[in-house]
């Protein structure tokens, strides 16, 4: 029997013997379910408001948000197209294909094997989505770093970031309660601040991942001064940074609503609860949600609505003389 | 107090546990409480407020990646800019990230609630004379007039604290810091260590401060159209306990050791020593500093009034005056006790050929004592202070810089040459056109100075005890007027003749 998902009609066999789209199973129409209950499946889209956790949503967020207003995440949806960008913003991959995966995400592109939606980011592979979901990664070994491991959260490279992908700590329950001390970890990699990044040149990061799509953004620097927000940068122990996280000699708590990369995780074997100035780095999800959220460019925080609302503004975690 | 100590060593814990838990969640800080970060008048981008961005939010100023949406809001340059600007941060004059929006026509930002007009008017209270300008663009470009020079600032401040400013600096940080600046303190002082503390917001930052600490006293000038309200703020206060030590903060860059080329004047600006007290000779320093004032506020000297020469004959009488050309009037007048100096009178050059030798008939030679040939001290009004200087009779007034100098620039208007950034609106006197007549002089430096001094009057008589003698001045005081800033200037220590009185009978400070 085929798996609908919201708003799915089609039920003819699926390619691959596959029972359902990904939304089939990662899905639910009520506003509470953060995990199905029979198999395990994250779910990244309640049709209702996530009302699970304070964040509305798992790490990446919910694409319950983008239904409504393709202003507040990456639009999955076939049946409800993007209907505000016709490319990815900051976009420098040449166009592979019709409806290339770096142009948008809720249409088919069949260039490269079948792919839309969930699958022109995850599982990626020149021939058509890779099958990571038989990888095995216990929760006792968050570590994912290799092809072997299905790279975190199936993030991985193709043509010229090909054998690469995305290294982290994956939390057992994707950060459905986050803490300082249980949430993922990511890998980064303070490189060259005036290119458009890839993994060639910014290692298994997920700050290169998304520069395969956004990639004028990650040209930060000009005559070395910054003319974007860092995407890769160490954050300094210095100047109003000095006190980012709360940190007292260089060490911070972390803040799993702003979440840092590592320089290194290789032996982790459990996140790390503080931020270490000068050695940790600022990175796209510092800010951004990879699904979507609640807010105007799925900001991790209401950054659009501050100070109006006197709410929380993120970027004070490490500006933290412009409160 | 067991259960009081308890009760506090609960509730901190809870403290630091919060903080630990929730650090992004500490609130309220400087930004939030500078202008542009205020959520009623604060940053308001025209282009950001279509996306219903916040009053005061960050992106109003910063594009994190110069692009909304997919594409740049307006300004569109189409290219990122540094420090994430929506535009290049400094060109010129005119061209410059912060006049973007504090300009008139085409500012960027929705609505100024508080518009830019000059000192003189939201701190002089002139809201009769100064409309415009009205936002800091025109201030720094007016066509006629004067204004800082923004790449002189830049080029002074690199060299200066290369550490803080670079050349891709905007110069207006140079007294501003656009995240902490607010509207009733919106200067912060340029030097590295000061960057992050706006100016004259706390005790010790106060106009009465620095007056008290280099021994004198401040006092405020008067609020326009009043006699009863002092700048800066209309209040009854004229200590300068309400209003910011600029001069402090103006000195960091324009005192006596920094070289700052101008452009604007094609030669370094004159040295400032606002804090020396030491009267001497050659000695940097001003009386409108800290150096003690020389005069008394009725521009006498104990009473009397100070000398500036010598008794002519011809204060006498009218010269020519025949047939008597060669009568004595000193001898005369005197009876008989003074005469015309010899020497003079026995010069014969007769330059007219009329027979009568020039310094008789023009009555130029001066009265001398018969005996000790000591000649007859000439006395003159020296101008005195105006008030509300007058009545309060500090010993030692110490001036404000904003009590003379426009901080963005100043505009010639009214037939007045504002040179130096000089204000139009001093003491509550507004500096126009002169009209002439009696105590009306015709430049604009008399009618500037005359804002707080009196300078010259055509109908106060002066007595000369040797000849029971009052004699009608022709207002001035010693020497030439009518161009006041050729002797008075910052640091002009060897130019006042008169101030040998203080000077042991040497030129001395004329400022």
């Amino acid at each position: 029997m085929v798996i609908l998902g919201p708003g799915e009609t089609d039920t003819s066999p699926r390619g691959n013997l596959l029972r359902s789209t990904c939304i089939g199973c990662h899905s639910k129409t009520d506003s509470t379910t953060w995990k199905d209950s029979i198999t395990g499946a994250p779910i990244v889209f309640n049709t209702t408001e996530p009302s699970y956790n304070s964040v509305k949503g798992l790490s990446a967020g919910n694409f319950f948000y983008v239904q409504t207003d393709d202003d507040k995440g990456h639009n999955i949806f076939s049946n409800n197209p993007d209907d505000k960008l016709d490319t990815a913003p900051g976009g420098t991959n040449p166009n592979c294909g019709t409806q290339s995966c770096h142009d948008n995400l809720h249409a088919s592109n069949t260039d490269y094997g079948f792919r839309q939606g969930c699958s022109k980011c995850h599982m990626m592979k020149e021939t058509g989505p890779q099958g990571f979901h038989h990888k095995n990664n216990p929760s006792s070994e968050p570590l994912v770093k290799s092809a072997d491991d299905g790279w975190y959260r199936f993030l991985s490279g193709h043509q010229t970031g090909d054998g690469h992908g995305v290294s982290g700590l994956e939390d057992a329950n994707w950060q459905k309660d986050p803490t300082s001390s249980i949430h993922n970890e990511y890998l980064g990699y303070s490189g060259s601040k005036t290119s458009a990044g890839g993994f060639s040149s910014l290692g298994d990061t997920i700050t290169a991942y998304c520069t395969g799509c956004h990639g004028n953004f990650h040209v930060e620097q000009s005559s070395n001064v910054w003319i974007r927000h860092p995407s890769d940068s160490i954050i300094p122990d210095r100047g109003e940074f000095s006190n980012a996280f709360g940190a007292i000699g260089g060490i911070g708590t972390y803040d799993p609503l702003v979440p840092v990369a590592r320089p290194s995780i290789d032996g982790w074997t459990e996140p790390k609860s503080t931020v270490e100035l000068n050695s940790d780095l600022v990175m796209c999800l510092s800010c951004h949600r990879a699904h979507a959220s609640p807010y105007f460019k799925m900001l991790r925080w209401d950054y659009k609505s501050w100070p109006g609302n006197g709410g929380t503004n993120g970027c004070t975690v490490c500006h933290t003389s412009k409160n | 107090m067991r259960l009081n100590l308890k009760l506090i060593f609960i509730l901190s814990n809870i403290t630091i546990i919060l903080f630990i838990i929730y650090p992004n969640a500490l609130k309220s800080g400087t930004y939030l409480d500078s202008a542009h970060g205020n959520t009623s008048y604060g940053v308001n981008r025209i282009s950001l407020s279509l996306f219903s961005y916040s009053i005061g939010n960050c992106a109003h100023c910063h594009e994190q990646h110069a692009s909304i949406n997919g594409s740049e809001p307006n300004p569109v340059s189409g290219s990122p800019s540094s420090h994430l600007l929506f535009s290049e941060n400094f060109i010129n004059q005119s061209e410059n990230f912060c006049l973007q929006c504090h300009k008139g026509a085409g500012s960027l930002q929705t609505e100024f609630q508080h518009k830019n007009y000059n000192y003189s008017y939201w701190f002089g209270g002139d809201h009769v004379h100064h409309s415009t300008p009205d936002n800091i663009y025109d201030a720094l470009n007016s066509i006629s007039g004067s204004s800082h020079n923004l790449q002189d600032i830049l080029n002074f401040v690199k060299s200066k604290w290369p550490e803080i400013y670079k050349d891709e600096s905007n110069p207006c940080n140079a007294c501003h810091n656009p995240h902490i600046s607010q509207r009733s303190y919106p200067v912060v002082r340029p030097i590295p260590e000061q960057r992050n503390n706006i100016w004259g917001d706390e005790p010790g930052e106060k106009m009465s401060d620095y007056a008290s600490a280099h021994g004198g006293q401040y006092h405020a000038p008067y609020w326009y159209g009043s006699t009863t309200q002092y700048e800066p703020d209309g209040s009854t206060t004229t200590d300068g306990s309400n209003l910011t030590d600029y001069v402090t903060f103006c000195t960091d860059c324009h005192n006596d050791t920094n070289v700052i080329y101008s452009s604007s004047l094609n030669r370094n600006l004159k040295p400032i020593n606002w804090s020396n007290s030491d009267r001497t000779f050659s000695k940097n320093g001003d009386y409108h500093g800290s150096i003690a004032r020389c005069f008394d506020v009725d521009g006498t000297n104990g009473g009397q009034w100070r000398i500036c020469g010598d008794f002519k004959e011809l204060n006498l009488r009218s010269h020519p005056h025949p047939p008597d050309y060669y009568t004595d009037e000193c001898d005369t007048s005197s009876g008989g006790v003074y005469q015309r100096d010899p020497v003079c009178a026995s010069d014969t050059t007769d330059s007219n050929g009329n027979g009568v030798p020039d310094n008789i008939e023009y009555g130029n030679c001066y009265c001398e004592h018969k005996t000790t040939k000591a000649r007859v001290p000439y006395p003159v009004w020296w101008g005195d202070i105006k008030e509300p200087y007058k009545t309060a009779n500090y010993t030692n007034f110490i001036l404000n810089c904003t009590d003379c100098h426009e901080p963005h620039g100043a505009i010639n208007g009214d037939d007045t040459t504002i040179p130096y950034l000089l204000r139009k609106t001093v003491n509550g006197h507004y500096n126009k056109t002169c009209i002439g007549g009696p105590g009306n002089p015709c430049s604009w430096e008399e009618e500037y100075c005359r804002s707080c001094h009196h300078h010259r009057e055509n109908t106060l008589q002066t007595y000369i005890p040797e000849f029971n003698f009052w004699v009608t001045q022709n207002g001035a005081h010693c020497g030439n007027y009518g161009n006041c800033i050729g002797c008075h200037f910052h640091n002009s220590y060897n130019r006042c003749y008169g101030c040998t009185y203080c000077n042991i009978g040497i030129h001395g400070h004329a400022f």
